[in-house]
């Protein structure tokens, strides 16, 4: 065996430092858009700034978060995220599913429809909240008039009905995201083979026990994982209910983005926003954690 | 009763006709095997016959009652995919106990029944175990004893040996052969693209060629007496030397009927091939392509030798300009 020599000649200083220089630009744009701006929201969270008292911060310690644990608006938020976080993920599965068993055809008609599927979400947040907006107005909305003949909406759109505005921007949150979860489940169902179709048919199974033993199992861990990385878009939702209703009416689609906008710009009080995106943040790391390991387990 | 009988049987995809008037009678308890090149029609025949694709034409009868429009299950058939196509979401006993779970067999009938065809097979280790996390053979077995559970009259085989390497092939094809003796009422039909697979399974083989039935023959009946040309180049290895005449006639001989050493032919040694027990030399007689001969590993000629030789008539096949046999 010889002995390599390599360790006692010294590279040139370039052989070195040329890795690093190539890494070099992307972690200072990492380090610029997402670590400092982490670092001063924690270093934020534990300061007391209200802008109308004092206008530079002072060391507050924890009192950001007794606060927000006393604020029942916000807890109230809290609970109404956590309703429009399940609900858009419900909506995103309760649409993928079928579409996605449908577009799984070797057509040219499937084909197209899966590049279709996509406009929703690719479209930016302002046009499809204005272009919904506009389909619920109770002046031209065209489907404020079949709300209307429902007997859904009275002769106010739909969006200024405390009840009914959650539930409609809740439907309109899980079609905008359900694109990502048909081309996934898509995917899915590509890689079944058909043989395993076929030798189900051979022993008796119907299209509906086909379903529940072949696909449901073969598509379930993909449905999982993606519905949690839905579900961690959703939870920090605030441009499509602020366009449609800014939280209202009666903060009944106010959900934690916006009573962290409001706290800043409505309450100017600064620190008491980076309290809530630090306590959100420490939520979301625990389902990241939670859809890593799952990944790791498929 | 679990004979089948085709009958004018056609099958198209579109405009393409894939089998084309095919006549066929399996006996009860037969083991038939189809071979031919890619894109004969072999599988799509095997899976006509299953009920995985509807006929186009024609009619096809198991065990005395036409089946044209019965859906797979009722067929009383089982099939072994290539793949082996077991459910990879359910343990070696739920993919053994399916069948008879969707038709709601009693808990004590399935138990007894898998148990049974894990014995025969030496599954019972692995009764608990995942597709994944078993061999390729074990998997095969796997895919034999979930078709053995469910006790069919007609087992259909689409290439099942084809994913297993050398060694295994071996051992899973005297595994099949007992099998069938095992099983001397159920009716055996087998998709191969191996010659030696159908050669020492076979009761009968099928050879198929663009859609239709060359020959239906016993082993010995295809390789001694070939009905065509395309018969006699395909079956055999290494393949028969034919040789083609003026007048479009083609004779043919097997590279074993050829003795080197003595006889009124020449041909010039252009290389030689050595398998250890024999070697086979190829020889330059002025034709397009080279005559093969089959040696005992004591009498190889060397490359560049003249050597002459010699076949007895009576091992000569004859073929007229249209490829049918004449002699």
């Amino acid at each position: 065996m010889t002995v390599p020599t390599a360790d006692t000649e010294r590279r040139p200083f370039g052989d070195i430092a040329l890795p690093y220089a190539l890494v070099a630009p992307a972690v200072l744009v990492a380090l610029a858009i997402a670590v400092i701006p982490l670092l001063y929201a924690l270093w934020l969270s534990f300061q007391d700034w209200y802008l109308l008292r004092n206008p530079q911060p002072v060391w507050g310690g924890l009192v950001n978060f007794q606060a927000l644990f006393a604020d029942a608006a916000l807890w109230r938020a809290f609970w109404r995220t956590w309703i429009w976080t399940i609900g858009t993920v419900a909506v995103e599965v309760a649409l993928a599913l079928p579409l996605a068993l449908l577009l799984n055809r070797d057509t040219t008609i499937a084909r197209m429809a899966s590049a279709l599927i996509l406009l929703p979400w690719v479209m930016p947040f302002i046009v499809l909240g204005y272009g919904w907006r506009f389909l619920l107005d109770s002046e031209v909305g065209a489907l404020h008039s079949v709300f209307q003949f429902f007997g859904l909406a009275g002769n106010s759109s739909i969006l200024n009905d405390p009840n009914l505005a959650l539930a409609i921007i809740i439907f309109i949150s899980g079609w905008k995201g359900m694109p990502f979860m048909v081309l996934a489940l898509l995917a899915a169902l590509k890689s079944i083979p058909g043989e395993l179709y076929e030798a189900a048919a051979i022993d008796g199974a119907s299209p509906w026990q086909r379903f529940t033993t072949i696909t449901l199992p073969a598509i379930q861990n993909t449905m999982l994982i993606i519905g949690l990385v839905l579900g961690i878009l959703a939870f920090y939702s605030f441009d499509l209910p602020w366009i449609m209703t800014r939280g209202g009416p009666q903060d009944a689609t106010t959900v934690l983005g916006i009573s962290m906008y409001k706290a800043v710009f409505t309450d100017l009080r600064p620190a008491y926003a980076a309290a809530i995106s630090v306590v959100m943040l420490a939520i979301l790391a625990v389902a990241s954690f939670l859809s890593l390991k799952l990944r790791r387990r498929q | 009763m679990s004979d089948i009988k085709v009958t004018n049987l056609r099958k198209n995809f579109g405009a393409v006709e894939v089998l084309k008037d095919i006549n066929l009678d399996i006996r009860s308890g037969e083991f038939v095997i189809f071979v031919g090149p890619s894109g004969c029609g072999k599988s799509t025949l095997l899976r006509c016959i299953s009920g995985l694709e509807r006929i186009s034409g024609g009619a096809l009868e198991i065990g005395g009652r036409v089946v044209n429009n019965v859906p797979a299950s009722k067929r009383g058939i089982a099939m072994v995919f290539q793949s082996y196509a077991l459910y990879p979401h359910m343990s070696v006993r739920e993919n053994m106990a399916y069948s008879m779970k969707l038709r709601r067999a009693p808990k004590t009938e399935i138990e007894v029944r898998v148990a049974d065809a894990a014995r025969k097979l030496q599954l019972a280790p692995y009764l608990d175990r995942y597709p994944r996390e078993l061999s390729g053979g074990q998997r095969q077995r796997v895919a034999i004893g979930r078709a053995i559970v469910r006790d069919p009259q007609v087992f259909l085989f689409d290439e099942p040996l084809s994913n297993l390497d050398a060694a295994l092939r071996v051992a899973t094809r005297l595994e099949i052969a007992r099998l069938k003796e095992s099983l001397p009422q159920t009716t055996m039909v087998y998709v191969t693209h191996d010659q030696v697979e159908a050669m020492t399974l076979a009761d009968r083989i099928v050879v198929l060629n663009a859609g239709r039935v060359e020959q239906v023959g016993t082993p010995e009946e295809l390789y001694e007496r070939p009905q065509s040309l395309f018969v006699a180049g395909f079956i055999g290895s290494p393949k028969m030397n034919l040789l083609k005449a003026e007048d479009g006639t083609t004779t043919g001989i097997r590279p074993e009927d050829i003795n080197l050493g003595s006889g009124p032919h020449r041909g010039k040694v252009a290389y030689v091939e050595y398998l250890g027990a024999d070697s086979y030399a190829f020889l330059d007689i002025g034709q397009d392509e080279l005559l093969t001969v089959r040696q005992t590993r004591s009498e190889t000629p060397q490359v560049g030798d003249v050597v002459s030789y010699d076949y007895p008539v009576e091992r000569v096949h004859r073929f007229d300009a249209q490829g049918m046999r004449v002699n």
